[in-house]
């Protein structure tokens, strides 16, 4: 069911002249689970619409969907699933209306949409919700809800804006879990927009990263997070420490070494449940440093020296 | 002199609720204000989504051309009916000159009609407006990516969003069509909507009792009216009356 | 579907806008009935300025006295009611909701019925003027009572308490600049229905006290074709760009 989607020189341009997207060319292999990741207005969202067809590339872009030019086709017949950044759910429509929606549009008879709504309730874990209003729902249930109607009617491609961007920290991680479940048991082609970091690295089988309208880099989040090609990929996927000149590292290619090259002062430390992070200042750094430990705390104020492991230090000019 | 009073108030209300004319008066006034109400809120809500989800250059101009008529006092309007399709209307002309016969229409129930529908449609357009621009966007892309095409869309999205504001400006079109006197008396028709009817009563027949009753009657159709608007789903009613 | 809406717009602009142009024309020809051939002139204008100068005149006297009335007693009762709790004050709202279910042709019966009598009053403009309050002033205090609502008084004033404000300070100092939106839309509408009002007026109103649309209505009645025209684009002109420039003033106000 899943489909090979691609973007060939799309790029796009808003009427007032502001360039959303530079021309960009993306892959987007069957089954695969893709993240866009970059801070807002960084051209994220826009890609995900074009994809949708809820945007047209400027002039010469085309969109393929199994090798098929699908830049004309208009988004309701492009035979996708979209998940809305804050869900966009009928609120004139009960649950089970939300979720039939699309195969009710697609003329599917009535027995057959029950069967496939009683489905999706339960692969969702919505069972007995059905006869709920929207307003009813809580957070979670509701974006539940909105991942039910875009898989209901089977599409090739899932598209996900923010799709955890509502809702609480805990919520968050628990939703996250139970999406990557279900993508790796539908093996959906996936694309899903975030500014998170720790969820792109933990639901996506690729990430895409975007500055200013252009893909920074794309690999594995393995790939992108030990090897960015950039300090701004490397700053955007976790903490890198400036260690001076144009040589970068991740906190935990730093340990304590009392026979270490690097000499520094403790200034803070942060409790954070298994392990303690330590921020240091260090002549020739251009800000703190960080590290992690997991021994006893070090007091601020005190100096401890530091060994860095060569083969993790990350050459990145600026 | 107070026992007087009573006996003809009473008298008053007797002849309002059982006089075929006063009945009648009253049956064509609701019939004619239901379905310029019915027309305004069609009209308007094509034309309000329209303007509100398309840009085009002159737009701006266009909406404060449309919005003119709001100031209008209704014996105005019934003027504007008049040349239209008075004895000396341009359609009247337009006819002559294409089938060689004049219509003319203004002082009949189809004159008031135009004239209702010209005062009702610039606050209905408004109202539409102002609704379809709280629409969330994401509802109309949602159900276009579920595969809905632009009939289904303006059928399960844009119309259930627009109700509210749709029942709310049909009932207060309803509302002020039942109780305008001036296009009416502008257009000195033959048709005896109860306001004329009231007036005439009052000035003409000097018959205070049955004016006073018969204002009551139009009151209170005109408030179970906009009470029944407000009770399905009509709940900005109010805020635009 | 997109050609039907436009096709449809098209129709109901041009219903809207070619009889104003249609009226605003038929005030400058010489005859009507020869259309523009016959001549323009602006004979008519001056015909109108000389008959009904004096309507002008005593609708924007009224529409001023009732903004005042209107501003002195919707005011202060809008603020009684967005601070007032309890069953009763919830009740007078709902009334106030409705106005328009009142026709204006019942509460003119009532004025007569009740002040007719009383000396020189049903002769006098304030008789008209008493009408106009009655219609108008629901809208006042819903405007005003929606703004101090919207603006979360309560609060706000318990803030200026907390800082030490007098009731005087408060009530000039943050209760009016905050609802000044609802105040200013509030002085509008009661402005333009003043000038526009006719079923009250129109009882209410005698030969010398007539305002401007009982004044229009006299015209399409007992005058010419042109003359009425002609006073109708006096109207066109005298009142609609100033209640387009106050609604410009008011839409900047409100940013």
């Amino acid at each position: 069911m899943s489909i090979h989607a691609a973007l060939l020189g799309c790029a796009r341009t808003f009427p007032d002249g502001t360039v959303g997207l530079h021309p960009t060319t993306l892959d987007f292999p069957p089954g695969s689970v893709t993240a866009l990741l970059g801070p807002s207005g960084c051209g994220k969202t826009t890609t995900l619409r074009l994809l949708a067809g809820l945007a047209a590339p400027d002039r010469g872009g085309r969109v393929t969907f199994d090798g098929r030019d699908v830049t004309a086709l208009p988004v309701e017949r492009r035979g996708i699933g979209m998940v809305f950044q804050g869900y966009a759910l009928f609120p004139n429509r009960d649950v089970a209306g939300n979720i039939g929606y699309g195969l009710e549009v697609r003329g599917v008879a009535r027995a057959e949409r029950e069967r496939r709504v009683a489905e999706m309730l339960r692969l969702t874990r919505l069972e007995g919700l059905g006869a709920r209003r929207i307003d009813q729902l809580s957070g979670g249930q509701r974006q539940r809800v909105a991942l039910a109607r875009a898989l209901a009617p089977s599409p090739g491609l899932l598209l996900l804006d923010e799709p955890f961007g509502a809702l609480d920290a805990r919520l968050r991680e628990a939703l996250r879990t139970e999406l990557a479940a279900l993508l790796a048991e539908l093996s959906v082609t996936a694309v899903f927009v975030t500014h998170d970091q720790a969820e792109a690295m933990a639901l996506g089988s690729r990430i895409v990263v975007m500055e200013a309208g252009r893909v920074a880099q794309e690999g594995t989040p393995e790939q992108v997070y030990a090897r960015p090609a950039s300090r701004f990929v490397g700053g955007f996927l976790g903490t890198l420490n400036h260690l001076g000149g144009d040589r970068f590292c991740r906190p935990e290619a730093l340990r304590p070494d009392p026979q270490g090259p690097i000499d520094a002062v403790v200034r803070a430390v942060f409790f954070e449940g298994g392990r303690r992070r330590v921020l240091l200042r260090a002549p020739g750094a251009g800000a703190d440093i960080a590290i992690e430990l997991a021994g006893p705390a070090p007091l601020p104020g005190t100096g401890m020296r530091l060994a860095v492991e060569e083969a993790a230090v990350l050459r990145l000019p600026g | 002199m107070a026992a007087g009073w009573e006996g003809q108030g009473a008298a008053g209300y007797v002849a309002a609720l059982t006089e075929p004319r006063y009945l009648a008066a009253l049956r064509d006034t609701v019939l004619l204000s239901a379905g310029v109400a019915f027309v305004s809120v069609a009209l308007a809500a094509v034309v309000g989504s329209f303007l509100a989800r398309r840009r085009f250059p002159g737009r701006r101009v266009l909406v404060a051309l449309l919005t003119l008529p709001l100031a209008f006092p209704g014996v105005v309007v019934g003027f504007m009916v008049i040349l239209l399709a008075g004895r000396q209307g341009v359609i009247g002309g337009l006819t002559e000159a294409l089938v060689g016969e004049r219509v003319v229409f203004a002082y009949s129930l189809a004159g008031l009609c135009l004239g209702y529908l010209y005062f009702s449609l610039p606050r209905c357009i408004a109202t539409v407006m102002a609704a379809a621009e709280g629409l969330d966007p994401a509802l109309e892309e949602a159900a276009r990516t579920l595969g809905a095409g632009p009939w289904r869309v303006a059928r399960d999205v844009i119309l259930p969003g627009l109700a509210p504001a749709l029942v709310a400006s049909g009932a207060i079109v309803f509302a002020t069509c039942m109780g305008a006197l001036g296009t009416a008396f502008t257009l000195a028709a033959d048709i005896r909507v109860l306001p004329m009817v009231i007036y005439t009563e009052f000035t003409v027949a000097t018959n205070f009792s049955v004016a006073a009753a018969l204002s009551v009657l139009l009151g209170l159709v005109t408030w179970a009216a906009l009470a029944l608007a407000r009770m399905f789903g009509g709940g900005s009613v109010a805020a635009q009356a | 579907m997109r050609l039907l809406s436009a096709g449809i717009t098209t129709l109901v602009a041009a219903f809207l806008i070619v009889p104003v142009l249609l009226s605003a024309l038929a005030g400058v020809t010489a005859n009507w009935f020869l259309g523009v051939s016959g001549g323009l002139t602006t004979r008519w204008l001056w015909r109108v300025w000389d008959l009904y100068a004096h309507t002008i005149g005593l609708s924007v006297w009224i529409a001023a006295c009732c903004l005042a009335c209107t501003l002195l007693l919707g005011v202060p009762a809008a603020y009684a009611l967005a601070r007032a709790e309890g069953r009763w004050p919830r009740l007078a709202e709902e009334v106030l909701t409705l106005p328009l279910a009142v026709p204006g042709l019942a509460t003119a019966l009532g004025l007569i019925l009740l002040w007719g009598p009383v000396g020189g009053f049903r002769t006098h403009w304030s008789f008209v003027l008493v009408g106009h309050v009655l219609f108008t002033l629901p809208f006042m205090l819903r405007a005003t009572l929606a703004a101090m609502k919207g603006a979360d008084l309560v609060t706000l004033e318990e803030a200026a308490r907390a800082c030490g404000a007098s009731f005087r300070q408060r009530f000039l100092g943050i209760v009016l600049p905050n609802a000044r939106r609802g105040i200013l839309a509030g002085s509008l509408m009661v402005l333009a229905l003043s000038l526009g009002e006719f079923n009250t007026t129109l009882l209410l109103s005698t030969p010398f006290t007539m305002t401007l649309p009982v004044g229009l209505a006299d015209s399409y009645a007992s005058m010419r074709l042109e003359i009425g025209s002609a006073f109708t684009l006096l109207f066109l002109v005298l009142l609609v760009p100033p209640m387009v420039a106050l609604q410009a003033v008011a839409d900047r106000v409100a940013r």
